[in-house]
């Protein structure tokens, strides 16, 4: 486990992405716990947004996933708990493989702002808008949202 | 060791049945296969047309035939038991099997299929395995789209071309692991597909995907490894692991006609292949009780021990009240919620309110319980739920107060007998040690000394019909007459229990011989007032005057 964290460390040093503007572990010391600013998709609600992950690696990892949240919370998106900031995803849960690292984890996230998935929500409100395509009213609630953490 | 001699009596008999019935039990085998699939009642008629129409033309009938005979070499116990049960209702044919037992009688059927597919026997395995051991699913699927079904359960490499890489272990120098990246001179393995970890990760990664009843693919596409893969990474027969995992999934899916034996660490599952009696049962307030090779009885309607003379409605009742007012179970309740479908007890530990029941894979909501398909357009239902709960609290709190002092006595009574039926049972293990003694000091013979032992299951059977009998009293109307009859019913048996009980504590071997008219005597008088009792309860029933009030 040690020189896998050791190598997504090395990586993550010279990591150039578009959408992940920084990808550290909170402390050099202890390389499980991270933190990491994502920026919102273009032509996506989130745009011109960042957000915070925090990921914890477990002792397990990589053959378990890493626990991964966006924190602050009240992240206003349909496969996001609003209250604790918990993700709704695939990879994160039945469908990992030792394979992915962190790096692979955020970009998914990122590409769930914009692929947000109606049929597995933690938000009602948001699903709902987005189920009956009422993409006005959801747009306008995630910025209402957004606009007003950010107060 | 009276209990285990007893054991081998029963193989015994069932041996000779086994015998007797030959060819008619090995029929049974292959229809129960057939009709666990579906999961619902099919003639068997209907069944063989349909097996026929399968085999037929691949020169498969006459082997059939010999494989019909060679089965009985097959270790399994596979005699039918019959329980007779006066008043009418059918009996119940059942079998008791292991998990063992299923995957062989899989493996039967994945030879079956071997002609129709002409695929390596391995590779039908993984497909069976991928449609739960759902034969039918899988051929539909087939006979549909060949190609796609192999791509997608991974027995195809995407790009089709299977040569490119050879599947197995090699040893390279210098390998560097792209999941522990650690660089190393490794045994490496590899699927088709051509991607390459060290055989340390591998063993981790299988490792904790054995339990899961899942097909493992290679850790970077969907390529499935095969049995053969798994036994070659992580050593002999690991697959078997694997293997029956998968049929326990293939067993808690088919929970209409398979369940486990609730007694702890029994690895028993009782098979009812005709499920259509269990209707009559409860509508004559009777219990479908079965027993399981280890001897263990319980109720294959509900999976609680033997309730009689509670039906299963007045058990799961009484259960669920005991529950609720049980403090250190209040955190279930709190934490976690039934399965629609099923009931088991499901914890949310995170994710979202689309629910899947690990048992059953019923996918509901988890904030309604409703089922999930229907939640396409009705979502805001869910946001509306409000816990009702509230309103008991204030209203008529005297009420609730008397019905509480009510539950508590019956409960306390109901209590009573089950904790003197553990004692009971410790009783039992010294019972053992007696008819040791008896055959070493006094020269009698084993079969003489039985009575001993048939004389604790008289008392264990009474105290447990004691015991539900309160559950019942308490769900009847007081002001019966029938009720006071049963109630004079359930001190009389009480009073007979508790006298064999005594009886049962004599140590002095001498004394025990001399008593032995007693024992008899009380003992067939419990079995009377069991039986007596276990009648009156159900009349009750029947009779609409122990009821479930909500």
């Amino acid at each position: 486990m040690e020189s896998r964290i050791l190598k997504e460390y090395k990586d993550s040093r010279s990591l150039q992405s578009q959408y992940i503007l920084a990808l550290d572990p909170i402390s050099t010391d202890d390389l499980t716990h991270w933190e990491c600013t994502i920026k919102g998709p273009l032509h996506s609600p989130f745009a011109n947004h960042t957000f915070k992950l925090r990921i914890d690696i477990p002792q397990t990892y990589p053959l378990t996933t890493p626990i991964c949240k966006f924190e602050p919370f009240a992240m206003p998106h349909p496969n996001v708990n609003f209250e604790t900031g918990e993700i709704c995803l695939d990879i994160l849960d039945t469908n990992w493989s030792p394979v992915f690292n962190i790096q692979y984890i955020v970009e998914a996230i990122v590409w769930l702002l914009n692929e947000p998935n109606f049929k597995s929500p933690l938000n009602l409100d948001l699903a709902n808008l987005l189920r009956f395509d009422d993409l006005k009213a959801y747009h306008d609630l995630i910025s209402y949202h957004l606009n007003n953490s950010a107060k | 060791m009276d209990l285990g001699n007893n054991e081998m009596f029963l193989s015994n008999d069932m041996l000779h049945e086994k015998q007797g019935h030959n060819s008619l039990i090995e029929d049974n085998i292959i229809t129960s296969i057939n009709n666990s699939r579906r999961g619902s009642l099919v003639t068997q008629d209907s069944e063989f047309e349909l097996d026929d129409a399968l085999l037929t033309g691949s020169d498969l009938d006459y082997d059939y035939e010999d494989e019909l005979d060679d089965m009985i070499v097959l270790p399994i116990t596979n005699a039918k038991r019959k329980q007779i049960n006066e008043g009418g209702v059918p009996n119940l044919e059942y079998e008791c099997l292991t998990t063992k037992d299923i995957f062989n009688r899989m493996l039967e059927r994945v030879n079956h299929l071997q002609p129709i597919f002409s695929l390596p026997l391995e590779d039908i395995i993984i497909l069976m395995q991928h449609y739960d051991w759902n034969e039918e699913r899988l051929l539909e699927k087939w006979t549909d789209k060949m190609d796609d079904l192999l791509t997608e359960i991974g027995l195809i490499h995407e790009n089709g071309n299977l040569t490119v890489n050879e599947r197995g272990v090699a040893l390279k120098e210098d390998f560097e692991c792209g999941i522990c990246c650690e660089v190393k001179s490794v045994e490496v393995f590899s699927l088709e597909c051509g991607h390459e970890y060290c055989i340390e990760c591998y063993r981790r990664y299988i490792q904790g995907r054995l339990h899961s009843g899942n097909i493992i693919t290679c850790m970077g596409c969907s390529v499935a490894l095969k049995n053969e893969d798994i036994d070659e990474i992580m050593g002999y027969e690991s697959s078997n692991k694997l293997m029956y995992s998968s049929i326990k999934s293939f067993v808690s899916k088919h929970h209409r006609n398979y369940k486990w034996c609730p007694y702890t660490d029994c690895k028993c599952i009782i098979h009812l292949d005709d499920t259509s009696s269990l209707s009559e049962y409860s509508r004559l307030h009777y219990s479908p009780f079965v027993k399981c090779n280890a001897l263990h009885r319980f109720c294959f309607s509900c999976g609680f021990e033997i309730h009689a003379p509670a039906d299963c409605d007045i058990t799961n009742a009484w259960i669920k009240k005991a529950r609720k007012e049980s403090e250190n179970l209040n955190w279930v309740l709190s934490n976690t919620k039934e399965c629609p479908k099923c009931s088991v007890n499901i914890e949310k530990d995170g994710g979202c309110n689309h629910m899947v029941c690990s048992s059953c894979k019923y996918e509901f909501c988890w904030i309604c319980e409703g089922e999930w398909a229907p939640h396409g357009k009705s979502f805001y239902q869910c946001t509306l739920y409000k816990n009702e709960d509230g309103k008991y609290n204030k209203s008529s709190s005297q009420e609730a107060n008397k019905l509480m002092k009510k539950y508590t006595f019956y409960y306390r009574m109901f209590n009573e007998h089950e904790v003197s039926a553990k004692l009971d049972w410790k009783l039992g293990q010294t019972v053992g040690i007696k008819v040791k003694s008896l055959q070493e000091k006094i020269g009698v013979s084993w079969i003489e000394g039985q009575f001993l032992a048939e004389s604790l299951r008289t008392l264990n059977e009474g105290r447990t019909a004691l015991k539900w009998s309160f559950a019942v009293a308490f769900y009847s109307d007081p002001s019966h007459n029938l009720t006071k009859i049963f109630v004079d019913n359930q001190a009389l048996l009480s009073k007979a229990v508790e006298d064999l009980s005594e009886l049962l504590q004599i140590k002095d071997p001498e004394l025990i011989m001399r008593r032995k008219p007693d024992f008899y005597n009380k003992a067939g008088y419990v079995q009377n007032r069991t039986n007596a009792l276990m009648e009156c309860g159900r009349d009750l029933l029947c009779k609409g005057i122990c009821k479930l009030t909500d």
